[in-house]
């Protein structure tokens, strides 16, 4: 049969001819506008080596077609450790189609290393997850595992974590297993997401089913635990007649289970739920992968698992009646917060029981039973609606805050803080929350201010005391020094040194009596300079001998006597000499005897000083004039003047 | 200490002759005449008055006060003195002083042709050592006057005698360890006075003079003293008698500086 005849050749027009070639164009379609890119590559946190297809559309490059993104470093893993990934799929513009894999792993250098074929073969060990399925458009389709392995020498060891769920279009269907190796957990969930049925847990060990999660159309109605010695139903939650929502079961929901379960009085456990456990684990490497996807530029991955709560929406008044439960809270928690932390009030709480009383109170009472409670209400606050809120009252575990008693070992008084009686509630609400909260807050800041009383009170002792520490310090190394001068056998001006350690002894006296603070810290402080002064007077004094010795020297002239051939020393400058040792010198000596206060002591000091200066100084000067001025002048403000010693003084 | 052996011994060698030279003889008794002793009392100052780093000026006055019948010790004005010099301090040690005397003799006895008063000039010259002993000073005085005397009666002639005198003095502190100013110290001295010359026939021995004073240093320009001296000598005429004198001796010494305050050197910077 001629197939090939000049008629079908014939029958071929121009419109077909197009068709065809169109026709033949059409398979290789997709591979004409399709790129490929080999080489370095980095998205997010991840970043290593990619192979992929891709397309320029408008500009913008659009993976489409195969994809591999490795990230592996060999010397990482020789020196410590490598962080491996691998993720390997298919792109259908832009968005991930058919069959993924997911590969994350934490691996150190295995044991064996072996040589084949000139191929160095490096084992690893370390954590392994991998997770695979198919995606349609990025969401989960049919079967999604994750499996966490402990690998060792390359070898799955240990399974620490295994989920198995299956998809529609990202919507969880039917059964699934989750599991690690404690315990596996079996459940099921409706077409439409919802969770269903009975979930069961498994313990791993004995097969036995531990706790059961009872679904009634998605609400969680009861949590059947029965693993403990006595089996117990927990009751969550119900319609009663509040309105339901639907929502995802995740984070926010098992926080809503926990605090529910507090509420109801359910669990005083503080051991962690297994399946919440298992739920959380699953939702976090369930997160990781959606991480990269979202990486690659797709958001759909996030696996809808669907739950019912009773839901109440808040009034206006409660909103309000939150927002200030939150503010109080607050405002308790950073008190309560400075108040612990401030390392004063500690040193203060070793020496003082009151001080001591009320930390404690703060740390064990106001913390404990109010704030702690309070703030899983406020950490929750966006679950407020899902909470059953006659029954908040309940998160404060003792019904009847007794008073808080306390004895502090340093005078083993008792001492006390009114609790709160909790059958003045009416009603176990907002309001009753808003009230506890209010208390609280007023409480610890009336404990705040007391204990800001009393750390000014012992900041002020404190001062006083470093204070004083420093006078007793100067008034001992005053006597002292005192005394060495005056318990010398040959020592001179006895009786006035000892006026002046009797004067200052009594000037310590009358502080001793002054029993104002304010005054007393004042007053420690002038005393401290005081004894320091009256010391420097004392040194005067002292050196009056001395001083004398050097003067009558500087004050000798030699003279060549021819009746006796010998050269005699004379003293020169009589009246200058004598204005000073027998009038100046006894005068202010006769000033320091009498009760000096503490500013007049530094002007004699200085009086002493300049006098004798300017002794020094006038034996070489032309002093005629003064000398002549001095000629009979008892007066020894007048001999002061003379001398120019109050332009020293006032200086 | 070799200059004063040099000079005692020249002052030995000047002496010597005039010891020897034999004159005429007058009358002389058998034994020495010691004469009923005389009771004098004299105030002296002396001055040491500083004009250079060396020199001095010497400016003595005397008052010589002796007794008369009715009054012992200040009976009479006797002499009054006038002894001047320039003084040359050579070292502390040492110093040497030439100068004249003026002295007014009063006349005690007035007889008619006798003048009231008559003066007696004299050239001397002075060598005086001065030892010091750990606290006492040690002096050797040596003093030569060239003496022209006259006696009261009118036109008398004026005869020349030498005199050779040599002094040995000692001050000893006695209530402070050295002489200073507040010092009281105890002066004796011995003065041997020789004389020579013309009229010097058997009296070569003028005077001999012991005196102690109690002195008091007010302050090194100003010295008070009184004493008691006891003294004999031969008589000029006459050298078997010898007269004796007791002389309480009132002094003031005062030895101001002139020198200009910015010349005075605070002490002699000797190299001693």
């Amino acid at each position: 049969m001629p197939i090939i005849s000049s008629a079908f050749f014939d029958s071929l027009r121009p419109q077909r001819f197009v068709l065809g070639i169109i026709f033949l164009l059409a398979f290789p379609l997709q591979t004409i506008g399709q790129k490929s890119y080999e080489g370095p590559f980095s998205r997010g946190n991840y970043s290593g080596f990619a192979e992929y297809q891709f397309q320029i559309i408008e500009g913008d490059t659009i993976f489409d077609g195969s994809f591999l993104f490795k990230e592996f470093d060999f010397d990482s893993l020789l020196l410590a450790q490598d962080t491996f990934h691998s993720f390997a799929g298919n792109f259908r513009t832009g968005r991930p189609y058919g069959s993924w894999n997911f590969q994350f792993g934490n691996f150190t250098k295995g044991d064996e290393i072996q040589v084949n074929n000139l191929n160095y073969d490096v084992r690893v060990n370390g954590l392994y997850h991998n997770a695979y399925g198919e995606l349609i458009n990025g969401m989960p389709q049919g079967y999604w595992t994750h499996e966490v392995y402990y690998l060792k020498n390359s070898e799955r060891k240990d399974l620490l974590f295994k989920s198995s769920i299956n998809f529609d279009q990202g919507i969880p269907q039917q059964s699934f297993q989750v599991k690690d190796d404690q315990a596996t957990l079996l459940g099921r969930f409706l077409r439409n997401g919802l969770a269903h049925d009975t979930w069961e847990l498994y313990s791993q060990e004995t097969a036995d089913i531990i706790e059961k999660w009872i679904f009634d159309e998605g609400m969680l109605t009861s949590i059947v635990l029965l693993s403990r010695p006595k089996p117990d139903t927990l009751r969550i939650f119900s319609e009663d007649n509040n309105s339901i929502k639907e929502v995802t079961l995740d984070e926010q929901y098992i926080r809503t289970i926990n605090l529910t379960k507090d509420i109801l009085g359910s669990s005083n456990e503080i051991q962690e739920d297994i399946i919440i456990k298992l739920l959380r684990q699953n939702a976090s490497y369930y997160e990781k992968v959606r991480d990269v996807l979202m990486t690659l530029g797709s958001s759909n991955f996030a696996p809808e698992y669907k739950v019912q709560v009773p839901y109440q929406p808040l009034s206006d008044q409660e909103k309000v009646l939150i927002d200030s439960i939150k503010l109080n809270y607050q405002s308790s928690f950073l008190i309560a917060q400075r108040i612990l932390q401030n390392t004063q009030y500690q040193i203060l709480q070793l020496t003082d029981p009151e001080v001591d009383f009320l930390l404690n109170a703060v740390e064990n009472h106001f913390q404990k039973e109010f704030l702690t409670p309070l703030a899983s209400l406020v950490v929750n606050e966006d679950l407020m609606e899902f909470l059953p809120r006659e029954k908040l009252i309940n998160i404060f575990p003792d019904h009847n805050m007794a008073k808080y008693t306390y004895t502090s070992e340093l005078d083993s008084i008792k001492r006390s803080i009114d609790g709160i009686d909790f059958n003045q509630f009416q009603n176990g609400g907002l309001i009753s929350i808003y009230d506890i909260s209010r208390y609280a807050n007023e409480t610890l800041d009336s404990v705040q201010k007391r204990l800001r009383i009393k750390l000014a009170a012992e900041l002020k002792r404190e001062e006083l005391l470093g204070l004083e520490k420093d006078l007793i310090q100067e008034v001992q190394k005053f006597n002292k020094k005192i005394d060495s001068l005056i318990n010398v056998p040959v020592a001179s001006h006895k009786k006035e040194l000892k006026r002046i350690k009797d004067q200052m002894t009594s000037k310590l006296q009358n502080y001793t009596k002054i029993s104002e603070a304010e005054q007393k810290i004042q007053q420690a402080e002038d005393l401290t300079g005081c004894f320091a002064d009256a010391w420097k007077l004392a040194v005067q004094i002292d050196s009056l001998d001395e001083r004398r010795r050097i003067l009558e020297a500087r004050y000798q002239e030699d003279v060549f006597n021819p009746f006796t051939s010998t050269i005699m020393t004379e003293e020169v400058k009589k009246r200058i000499t004598s204005a000073y040792f027998n009038i100046l010198v006894p005068y202010l000596l006769q000033k320091s005897q009498n009760d000096l206060s503490c500013e007049e002591l530094p002007e004699l000091t200085l009086l002493f000083k300049s006098a004798y200066q300017r002794m020094l100084d006038l034996k070489e000067e032309d002093t005629s004039k003064l000398e002549r001025k001095l000629k009979g002048e008892d007066d020894p403000v007048e001999i002061i003047e003379l001398f120019n010693l109050y332009d020293i003084v006032r200086q | 200490m070799k200059i004063v052996v040099v000079i005692l011994v020249a002052f030995i060698i000047c002496i010597g002759p005039g010891l020897l030279k034999a004159q005429e003889e007058p009358a002389l008794p058998q034994e020495t005449v010691y004469e009923e002793p005389i009771t004098q009392l004299w105030l002296n100052t002396y001055g040491n008055i500083r004009i250079s780093d060396r020199f001095f000026w010497v400016a003595q006055t005397h008052l010589r006060f002796r007794e008369d019948d009715q009054t012992p010790f200040v009976g009479q004005v006797r002499q009054i003195y006038n002894r001047h010099a320039i003084s040359y301090l050579v070292s502390k040690s040492f110093n040497l002083s030439l100068g004249g005397v003026l002295r007014i003799n009063i006349n005690d006895d007035l007889t008619e042709n006798e003048r009231g008063s008559v003066p007696e000039w004299r050239i001397w010259h002075e060598y005086q050592f001065a030892i010091p002993l750990d606290r006492i000073m040690i002096y050797h005085r040596l003093r030569i006057e060239h003496r022209w005397s006259q006696g009261y009666a009118e036109n008398s002639e004026y005869f020349f005698r030498n005199r050779w005198r040599y002094m040995f003095k000692a001050k000893i502190p006695l209530n402070k360890p050295y002489l200073g100013p507040g010092t009281l110290y105890l002066s004796p001295e011995a003065e041997l006075i020789m004389q020579s010359g013309e009229r010097v026939v058997n009296s070569p021995m003028e005077d001999l003079r012991l005196h102690t004073s109690i002195n008091y240093i007010i302050n090194p320009r100003l010295t008070v003293a009184s004493g008691l001296m006891y003294s004999q000598g031969q008589e000029l005429i006459n050298g078997a008698f010898f007269n004796q004198r007791w002389t309480m001796r009132f002094h003031i010494y005062f030895a101001p500086d002139l020198r200009k305050v910015k010349n005075k050197l605070p002490a002699i910077h000797m190299t001693e």
